[in-house]
């Protein structure tokens, strides 16, 4: 088979164009860590300006309004593309928030800075684990530093903990 | 030294390969998104697809979501070996240009040189 050096680089060309066209279907899946990064800004600033008796009323609504954005997306996502591994993780996530109702009832925090590193350590092993199992390498980074950075924040700063 | 893959080398085939090896080895795209971002029809791209699916380059899995029939597709192991293989090829190809061009460069220069070489 004999290809020139020009058709070679056209080839090249087609390459690079059509998996930049898929690429901006993948970084689609960036507006969830934008939906859950704004969610998490507006809860934790409640937490660290509101009173704790007012703080629900930050997550009550923005963790509605999150899920819902989330599942049309995942709809919309869903028309496109699908994982293989769609059923495990959502299994997973469902024993994994079992699992983490089971341990906040036994452990009973003692303060809500805890509750607070108990629930987003949970949400971050679990992004973890999907990391793993997917084999996305910059979600593993991603998670991997998050939880770096709470367990710091929590330890070493703890008055700006929520920010 | 890779080797180009004439299954792979078809223009079409190749935008299909290149789409689906860009997507995580577990992901699998719809029939319908595939013809959308490629711009190709039915037909067109069925054909292309049975010809990727016979020699195991890719999966093509047929379901129903509420009792509609969906298509999926995904690249196989083998089809993302095959489909680097073929890059590898295309790039040293274009490589060994850059190395070629610069040798008929010094034959332009020097029309005679290149019969003497071939004589001797």
């Amino acid at each position: 088979m004999n290809v020139s050096p020009e058709e070679a680089r056209a080839s090249l060309v087609t390459i690079r164009q059509t998996q930049t066209q898929m690429k901006k279907l993948v970084g689609i899946t960036g507006y969830f860590s934008i939906i859950w990064g704004l969610v998490w800004f507006l809860g934790l600033l409640g937490n660290q300006y509101l009173p704790e008796q007012d703080v629900w009323l930050i997550w009550a609504p923005a963790v509605t309004v999150g899920w819902i954005l989330s599942a049309i997306l995942g709809i919309h996502l869903g028309k496109q593309t699908r994982t293989s591994s769609g059923s495990r993780i959502a299994f997973f996530f469902l024993a994994l928030g079992g699992f983490a109702v089971l341990w906040f009832v036994v452990m009973q925090p003692a303060s809500w800075k805890q509750d607070a590193l108990f629930i987003m350590t949970v949400f971050i092993f679990g992004g973890m684990v999907v990391g793993i199992i997917e084999r996305a390498l910059p979600l593993i980074m991603y998670t991997l530093f998050m939880a770096a950075l709470l367990v710091i924040g929590y330890y070493l700063v703890p008055v700006y903990f929520c920010l | 030294m890779a080797s180009l893959n004439e299954v792979i080398h078809q223009p079409v085939r190749l935008r299909i390969m290149a789409a689906l090896a860009s997507l995580g080895k577990e992901t699998q795209a719809s029939f319908n998104y595939l013809k959308d971002v490629l711009e190709l029809t039915d037909g067109n791209l069925g054909a292309h697809l049975r010809k990727l699916e016979e020699p195991g380059y890719i999966e093509i899995t047929k379901t129903f979501v509420n009792n509609k029939p969906h298509t999926y597709v995904q690249a196989t192991s083998a089809g993302r070996q095959a489909f680097r293989e073929h890059v590898a090829a295309l790039e040293e190809i274009l490589n060994g240009n850059q190395t070629g061009l610069n040798g008929h460069q010094r034959e332009e220069n020097d029309p005679h040189g290149s019969q003497s070489e071939g004589s001797s």
